[in-house]
């Protein structure tokens, strides 16, 4: 059961909005702002479920963040969810395409703006994936 | 028994997303999508709250519709937080307040709302029925 969200993103007031509506839905947000602290931070707080960004210091910090948990075993099964722009305004070039076919623990993407109605049922689904 | 909530609003992903944050809060949710379903369906049912979309078949229908449940004896009392994204889609240089005649409601929020300034709409208003 999905119940502690943490949030990878660069962009203070989108997280305010995620967590505001995640919170009154009874998650246990946290949120990581900083690339290179992504990953301790994954590691302390253990979430059930990851939202990550994708442009943040680099254009693809969040493929490398994405990477990074999918190496190590502890972390490889935690389901990962991109919230970006990135999708829409950049095509993937192969390598990328190849690289998140790989990641088993990607469970989907949402290009920003995100309706709350739309994350809410992203979650879900990984809820019932997750417990099924 | 859980507090009911009706949702009377057009806009179906808004209606979900608010529906699962009040179910998560324990209220009891009950939907609407236009005017005359709401009016029908809480005169039937009964409501502790009601939250109304303005702008849904009609661009003032939730006017008509609050203005409808006050001059009902049966629903007058029941408190409506009246909820619009009007000002904006309609680029008015003016928002709404409520107002006993025209716009009879408790209290007039501007969507996009913030979860937490509806939920404690939300529980000041039930703490005053």
């Amino acid at each position: 059961m999905i119940r502690k969200v943490l949030m990878i993103d660069d962009d203070l007031d989108f997280i305010d909005a995620c967590r505001g509506f995640l919170e009154a839905l009874n998650y246990d947000f946290q949120s990581e702002s900083r690339e290179e602290d992504a990953l301790p931070k994954i590691q302390t707080f253990k979430p059930d479920l990851i939202l990550l960004d994708v442009v943040m210091q680099k254009e693809t910090s969040g493929f490398d963040i994405a990477q990074s948990i999918f190496n190590d075993a502890e972390l490889k099964n935690i389901p990962v969810v991109f919230l970006t722009g990135y999708f829409k305004k950049a095509r993937l070039t192969d390598k990328e395409s190849e690289l998140i076919r790989q990641w088993a623990n990607v469970k989907g993407v949402l290009d920003k703006p995100i309706k709350p109605a739309d994350l809410l049922k992203l979650v879900r689904r990984i809820d019932e994936e997750h417990q099924g | 028994m859980p507090k009911k909530i009706f949702i009377i609003d057009d806009d179906p992903d808004f209606s979900e997303a608010v529906s699962a944050i009040l179910q998560a809060k324990g209220y009891a949710v009950e939907l609407a999508s236009n005017g005359k379903e709401g009016l029908d369906n809480v005169r039937r049912e009964g409501a502790d709250l009601i939250l109304l979309d303005v702008m849904m078949t009609k661009k003032t229908e939730g006017f008509d519709v609050a203005r409808s449940l006050k001059r009902d004896a049966a629903t007058k009392n029941i408190p409506v937080i009246l909820l619009t994204g009007i000002r904006k889609e309609m680029n008015l240089p003016f928002g709404f307040e409520a107002d006993d005649k025209w716009v009879p409601v408790q209290i007039v929020l501007e969507k996009p709302i913030k979860p937490e300034v509806l939920l404690k709409a939300i529980e000041e208003n039930l703490q005053k029925k």
